[in-house]
């Protein structure tokens, strides 16, 4: 694991359940993408405190991959998959068969490429977490950000951090044929009270 | 002389006067890093502000965390020191806008907006801007060394200046 648990606290039953169907339909989605099986999986899902998210790969100057989709619908916020640069290229190389020499000297075919990736199993996951939820949950167009780990993260907490205080934060890794070691978290950043009633909605729906 | 650095996180402040203490706000993206220090009592402060408005505040938020009160907090703490207000170099860096948002998203170019407000709580205060390495599109980490004063900024790919 990139990161600890820091003064995390791990989500219900059903919310784990659901974010696993999510990262299922996620893996369905980039399988159906790239025409070989992969899988996404989570080692742990938990809420963290606001303050600790730039922190949780490590130290938060750290330079990061980030794929960012917004949020709107019955929430706005932020869905962010963050990569180690050793994870981003793996992950490149793994779906794309592209060679990046290193993260932050992708090529603009290379970024796009990426993009694609979050975009797909991104609003994948978000459509079957709606889905289980009974809400409305719309991606806008991904965006890749690479620098480091806080100056990635700081604009969405000042964002959300009026209305809330937590983040879920979905311990991910990819498996794929063939596929070097890649692992990054998927980040769930909404506003106002939308964490806890995604949550609250997820625990009625499994009744 | 070995040097021991000092986190200072989201929202936090710190005060030292230990002169192998470096006060370090690491990768600021749209957060501004606030270093106020008086060379000749060698007293320093670095605040990482959030957010521009405590108006904004839930309960129990530290002062810090907002531009309106993170200055007056610094200065207070500075002074208890022994700190002098009319000797205090202000620096600061950040308020970077990370993410490019088309209409609609306007609301995440908070970095501005931390910028504005810290220089207006500053010239409330009477305190002018030494130097300020601010806005753009990039993370910076920010250091304020103890001993003399200077502040470090570095990025990704982007070098390393002193101010």
């Amino acid at each position: 694991m990139m990161g600890a648990l820091r003064n995390g606290s791990p989500v219900a039953p059903p919310v784990r359940r659901a974010v696993d169907r999510a990262l299922a339909a996620g893996g369905e989605a980039l399988t159906a993408m790239i025409g070989r099986p992969v899988s996404m999986t989570a080692p742990l899902v938990e809420l963290v405190p606001l303050g600790a998210v730039p922190g949780l790969a490590g130290s938060p100057d750290r330079p990061l991959v980030a794929i960012y989709l917004g949020i709107s619908g019955d929430f706005s916020g932020h869905l962010v998959f963050l990569l180690s640069e050793a994870s981003a290229v793996n992950l490149m190389a793994a779906l794309l068969a592209e060679r990046a020499a290193a993260a932050l000297t992708m090529t603009a075919l290379q970024r796009s490429a990426l993009a694609e990736v979050g975009n797909v199993s991104g609003s994948a996951f978000l459509n079957a977490l709606a889905d289980a939820a009974q809400m409305r949950i719309v991606p806008a167009a991904p965006l890749i950000v690479c620098d480091m780990a806080g100056a990635i993260l700081d604009g969405m907490l000042a964002d959300i951090g009026r209305t809330t205080d937590r983040a879920l934060v979905i311990h991910t890794r990819f498996n794929a044929a063939g596929a070097d070691a890649i692992a990054g978290y998927f980040l769930l950043l909404p506003d106002a009270d939308g964490l806890a009633r995604v949550c609250r909605a997820l625990e009625a729906e499994s009744g | 002389m070995r040097s021991r650095i000092i986190p200072v996180g989201l929202g936090e402040l710190k005060v030292s006067r230990a002169r192998d203490d470096v006060l370090t706000c690491y990768g600021l993206g749209s957060c501004v890093g606030l270093a106020l220090y008086d060379p000749v009592a060698k007293i320093g402060a670095m605040a990482h502000i959030l957010l521009p408005d405590s108006a904004l505040k839930r309960e129990s938020a530290p002062p810090a965390k907002f531009a309106d009160t993170a200055v007056p907090y610094a200065v207070a703490q500075l002074e208890r020191l022994g700190a002098s207000r009319l000797r205090l170099q202000v620096k600061m860096a950040g308020g970077a806008q990370m993410l490019a948002l088309g209409q609609g998203e306007a609301r995440l170019d908070i970095g501005a907006r931390n910028v504005e407000a810290t220089r207006a709580a500053l010239a409330a205060l009477r305190l002018a801007v030494t130097a300020a390495e601010v806005h753009g599109n990039f993370g910076r980490t920010m250091q304020l060394f103890i001993s003399d004063g200077r502040v470090v900024i570095s990025t990704i790919g982007r070098g390393e200046k002193t101010i």
